[in-house]
């Protein structure tokens, strides 16, 4: 009871002190929940979306899939099923309707001819029953019932400021590889999918079956699949069961909850990958924060060794003081905890809102917050704020009770490194090594990253050890200039980063974790922008490339037709491309003709004949090694369609070409098995000096071909920078919150240092240091501790990055570039960090009342 | 005259509460080696109050320190109510502290957080006693500070705070109270009371109490004086006045 209250009284008086370590937790915690709360609610969104559509359907009866899909775009239609086996699956007496559906790819133009939501969101074509029970209501019109109208959704119809009666273009890019087609339709109806609406920034048309198997699949006698509505007395599977005496071969039925739960297994799979994401930075921000914890509570049991000796004096044991400051690391990490999921929850309704402004907003449900969230905020709070203060609170609790009453032993403080230390932070850097070196040797190896990883944490960890012992070299180096530039403030500044190693350690080694991990990325990025870039000119033979817009779209193939021979062309190769099953597993295959790719694309066949005789494949040289395959053996492949062949294997071809696919099909093979023509690239090279005029050909062969560009080699490696530049934007973005938390713990510091110097303080006031110098004399101080974290953080991060390099080196990271301008930049940003730091503890130490602080005990 | 005779010669008066036998206290080693205590003997009356005189640096509070239970004895024995702390262990040491000895410290005696009347009961509290509430009354109202039990120490006067440090001291009825130089910090008339409260005590009930000061008006409120030059015992005082203290320490500054 009187440990509780101790505790507590202890916190109230040290709030002030505490505060900043407070501010610490919630940011982590903030992180740490914010994410779990976006998470849920966005898990929740997705569910609600599909909720409600198609409640009527039991059963679905669909073309089996010859092989699981990998992830990624699906390519092409698929098989589908013919039409009129309508007939048939509305026999058996438990079915008591048969819906056909066709579903596609249909892009709205806007006004100003481009696509609606394209680049990422779905734009979904379907096929409108209009049946009740469907969850398919209309809002308004009526729907679509001739070869040129379309309904569409409410939420694209609002956005779009459409109504019934108005007209607009929609795209429709042929699924097998075929012309685009657009066209003008008129819009009948204005309906709502389910009880929340579509959303994410999807579009949905919806056509009149017989349109929207010929608009939709190019094919009027065919279908996507059968919905079947029964009998309400039955269960699904009793209704997918039902009609599998009519199935022709290739066609399953299945219950309509089993394909929801694939239609919502990846969406779920892919939030899952992005919680860990997110969660992996939360854990980089806490244990940041740990640092600033750890320092606030060595310096606030370093400066009540009296009160605690006291207790201990008149009868505490030395676990029952322990437990007193203990209490107070409670108090900090349950309000931090609290403040934190707080914040986290403003924080998930900001980044939900913020997507709601980007057009990708998801269905609005309210905030879940689950108990598992709040729990795991609290624990990760408390946790943290324990964990971080038990080591320096053991140390500073192990006072002796006399030293309640000995001046001279009052201020001993614990010696500034033991041998165990030393020890442990030299294990760590040896394995830490050793780690490192062992990921690079074994580069290639799935556990190389891992050992890597491994190895730049185990080398941060081993630096926050010795950082205080070996310190004070590097904090003697990077003061040296100040007093020259400075004067006295400079000399003190630095003296005073020097004075308590250990805590300018442990402040310096929170900036050196986020900032070596900018450094990190920003190295590799860099890397990976000069590796594409060289292997752009190395691998392209070509002068310009046609490639799809949109991930999961193809270029026209009639664009190849139109440029091959066309005014200043000299020479044109199509790659095409596939999914199949190649020795029974799934693959992605490449399909061109050798010869043309080896000019265009740098294809390099090193075994075989260097093109194809008959309807054979090649394989790349990692497959082959890796198989043990040689050329003139047969390779059974399995298509989409279930079609099983043995294909000759007519060549191996080097790593490094613009191909990258590991299977290269025969164009033969290609048109024979694929129902398909899917072209995801044309190389082509202008004849001498006609750049320009082949330049224009391909512009003008794409101006009828919507959905394909155009690129030369420059605006091929600028593409790569962007998005480079953008998946490293958003990593340094996640790593913000850590070095904002490394600035506070800088600031903390100081404010520490400051109050435990106020008699100091006060007495270079009164001998005539002025306010101005005191200022200069704690942001030198500030910036000696953000350079003194800076610099191994850059060398850390570079080595990490190299390490990285070596064991990317096979999936294409071949350069190791040092980006300069970034780490000088990065070092500069640490100098602001420390003055930004500095800030609000000097303004505090300055306006110091000089009198009170000569008085203070 | 041996101390082994002066001990024997004591233990015709009233039964010793505590001895010290031929006590050590050596800090550092080599150079810097400092003998603190230098085979000191000596036993503290029953009930009485007890004065520990001498030059600063003389092991003062080192003597007391040693006692009571604070710091350990580099060779000799201390007995405290019959125990022989010497092999105790830390646990034991800090129960005995808790259970069987009080504290008065020349500063710093309270705890900054708690109100007065919490830091009274502060050892019991952290025993997980109930204090007395009788006594407790009583104690409060010997050091005068009803009025003032709910003010934290930064809101009382140091003569107040030392008033606090006694009744805590006393509050908890220990088999026998340490002060280390309780007046130190205080003017004359403060001083006074405190002095006054530890003596009443004693006397009145039967309080064992050993006092360190170098105060020699301060030692007169004292039943014995017992006077420390070098970590060793030069002499002692049964019921001194200021005067013949003076005289005493004039005699025992020469060097011996
Ligand atoms: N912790 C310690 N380490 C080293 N020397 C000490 C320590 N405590 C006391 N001393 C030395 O022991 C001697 C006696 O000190 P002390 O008992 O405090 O004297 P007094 O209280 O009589 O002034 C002094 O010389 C002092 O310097
Ligand atoms: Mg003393």
């Amino acid at each position: 009871m009187i440990l509780l209250r101790l505790a507590l009284r202890g916190l109230a008086a040290h709030r002030l002190r505490l505060a900043l370590t407070a501010v610490a937790v919630v940011l982590g915690v903030a992180f740490t929940s914010g994410t779990l709360i976006l998470t849920d609610t966005m898990e929740r969104s997705f569910t609600r979306m599909f909720e409600g559509v198609d409640a009527d359907v039991d059963a679905v009866v669909r073309a089996e899939q010859a092989f699981s899909q990998q992830a990624g775009p699906s390519l092409g239609a698929g098989p589908g099923l013919p039409a009129d086996l309508a007939e048939e699956l509305a026999e058996p007496e438990e079915v008591e309707g048969v819906y056909p559906v066709a579903e596609g790819t249909a892009a709205l133009l806007g006004p100003d001819g481009e696509e609606v939501g394209g680049q990422g969101p779905p734009q979904i074509g379907t096929t409108w029953h209009g049946r009740p029970g469907s969850g398919v209501a209309l809002t308004a019109g009526r729907g679509p019932a001739a070869g040129d109208e379309f309904a569409l959704d409410e939420g694209t119809a609002a956005d779009q400021g459409l109504e019934p009666g108005d007209r607009a273009v929609l795209r429709f890019p042929d699924p097998g590889g075929g012309q685009v087609d657009e066209r003008e339709m008129e819009l009948t109806g204005v309906f709502r999918a389910g009880e929340v609406g579509m959303a994410a920034g999807a579009t949905v048309a919806a056509f009149e079956p017989e349109t929207a198997r010929r608009l939709l699949l190019g094919d009027p006698d065919r279908v996507t699949e059968f919905h079947l509505v029964g009998d309400d007395a039955k269960s699904q599977w009793q209704i997918a069961d039902s009609v599998a005496p009519v199935l022709p071969l290739g066609a399953e039925s299945l219950p309509m909850d089993i394909v929801r739960d694939e239609e919502t297994g990846p969406l779920l799979e892919v939030l899952g990958f992005f919680e860990v994401f997110l969660l992996t930075f939360a854990g980089i921000a806490l244990f940041t924060a740990s640092f600033l914890i750890a320092n606030t509570f060595a310096v606030l049991v370093a400066r009540r060794v009296r009160e605690l000796a006291l207790l201990r004096a008149v009868g505490a044991s030395q676990a029952q003081v322990r437990a007193v400051v203990m209490g107070e690391a409670v108090g900090v990490g349950l309000v931090g905890s609290a403040l934190g999921l707080a914040a986290g929850a403003a924080l998930a309704r900001g980044v939900l809102a913020a997507m709601g402004a980007a057009g990708v907003g998801l269905p609005e449900v309210p905030l879940r917050l689950t108990g598992t969230s709040a729990a795991v905020a609290v624990a990760v709070g408390v946790g943290v704020t324990l964990a971080a203060a038990y080591v320096p609170v053991r140390r500073g609790t192990r006072v002796p009770p006399v030293a309640a009453m000995r001046d001279d032993i009052g201020a001993t403080t614990a010696p500034v490194t033991g041998a165990g230390r030393l020890a442990a932070g030299a294990a760590a850097a040896v394995a830490g090594a050793a780690s490192t070196a062992g990921g690079v040797l074994l580069a290639g190896g799935d556990a190389a990253p891992w050992l890597v990883g491994a190895g730049a944490a185990l080398v941060l960890l081993a630096l926050a050890a010795l950082a205080p012992v070996l310190g004070r070299p590097v904090l003697r180096a990077v003061g040296a200039p100040l007093p020259r530039l400075w004067g006295l403030p400079g000399r003190l500044g630095r003296d005073n980063a020097l004075r308590s190693p250990r805590r300018t350690a442990a402040t310096a080694m929170a900036l050196t974790v986020g900032l070596g991990l900018v450094a990190a990325i920003a190295a590799l990025s860099a890397s990976a922008e000069e590796s594409v870039d060289r292997r752009i000119d190395e691998a392209m033979g070509a002068d310009l490339a046609v490639v799809a817009e949109g991930f999961d779209r193809s270029v026209p193939p009639q664009v190849v037709e139109e440029v091959d021979g066309a005014p200043g062309v000299a020479a044109v190769a199509a790659v095409r491309v596939g999914q199949l099953e190649v020795a029974g597993a799934p693959a992605m295959a490449s399909s061109g003709d050798p010869e043309r790719l080896a000019r265009a694309a740098s294809l390099d066949v090193v075994e075989g004949g260097g093109g194809f005789s008959e309807a054979g494949m090649m394989v790349s040289q990692d497959v082959a090694d890796e198989r043990g395959w040689r050329v003139g053996r047969d390779v059974p492949v399995v298509f989409p369609d279930g079609t099983e062949a043995e294909l000759p294997l007519e060549g191996v071809y080097a790593t490094g070409s613009l191909v990258s696919a590991d299977h290269l099909l025969s164009p033969e093979a290609y048109t024979e098995y694929f129902d398909d023509d899917l072209v995801a690239a044309v190389y082509v090279s202008a004849e001498p000096g006609a750049a320009d005029r082949a330049r224009a050909a391909v512009d003008t062969a794409l101006e009828g071909a919507p959905g394909a560009e155009v690129l030369d080699r420059g605006e091929m490696k600028e593409r790569n920078r962007e998005s480079l530049a953008r998946l490293t934007g958003t990593i340094s973005a996640m790593l913000v919150l850590s070095v904002v938390i490394a600035g506070l713990g800088i600031a903390n510091t100081l404010a520490l240092s400051a109050s435990e110097r106020v008699r100091e303080i006060g007495l270079l006031r009164a001998v005539g240091l002025s306010r101005v110098g005191l200022r200069k004399m704690i942001r030198l101080e500030a910036v000696v501790i953000a350079v003194f974290g800076a610099l191994p953080g850059l060398g850390v991060g570079l080595l990490f990055a190299w390490a990285l390099h070596k064991v990317l080196e096979d999936e294409g990271i071949v350069v190791f570039a040092v980006p300069v301008g970034t780490l000088a930049a990065l070092l500069g940003a640490s100098v602001v960090i420390g003055v930004l730091a500095s800030l609000w503890p000097a303004w505090r130490a300055s306006r110091l009342d000089v009198l009170k602080a000569i008085a203070t005990e | 005259m041996t101390q082994t005779a002066a001990t024997t010669e004591e233990s015709t008066g009233p039964p010793a509460a505590a001895a010290v036998e031929d006590v050590r206290k050596i800090y550092g080693r080599g150079d810097s080696r400092v003998a603190a205590l230098d085979g000191v003997s000596l036993a503290v009356p029953q009930g009485r109050l007890t004065a520990v005189m001498g030059p600063s640096g003389s092991g003062k509070s080192t003597l007391m320190h040693c006692m009571a239970g604070l710091d350990t004895v580099t060779s000799g024995r201390v007995v405290l109510g019959g125990t022989d702390l010497t092999g105790l262990g830390e646990r034991a040491l800090t129960r005995l502290r808790r259970d069987r000895v009080g504290f008065v410290f020349q500063a710093f005696n309270l705890v900054p957080t708690l109100t007065a009347l919490e830091n009274i009961t502060l050892p019991s509290d952290i025993a997980g006693r109930r204090p007395d509430r009788d006594w407790l009354d009583r104690v409060i109202d010997a050091v005068g500070l009803r009025d003032r039990l709910g003010h934290r120490p930064s809101e009382l006067s140091g003569g107040q705070q030392q008033r606090v440090a006694c009744a805590r001291a006393l509050a908890a009825r220990p088999d026998i109270v340490f002060a280390d130089e309780p007046t130190g910090n205080l003017d004359t008339a403060s001083g006074r009371e405190v002095l006054g409260l530890l003596r009443d005590a004693a006397h009145l009930h039967g309080q064992t109490t050993v006092m360190v000061t170098h105060d020699p008006a301060a030692a007169s409120y004292a039943d014995l004086v017992v006077f420390l030059a070098d970590g060793r015992v030069a002499g002692r005082l049964a019921d001194p006045d200021a005067d013949t203290i003076l005289e005493r320490m004039k005699s025992a500054g020469s060097p011996a």
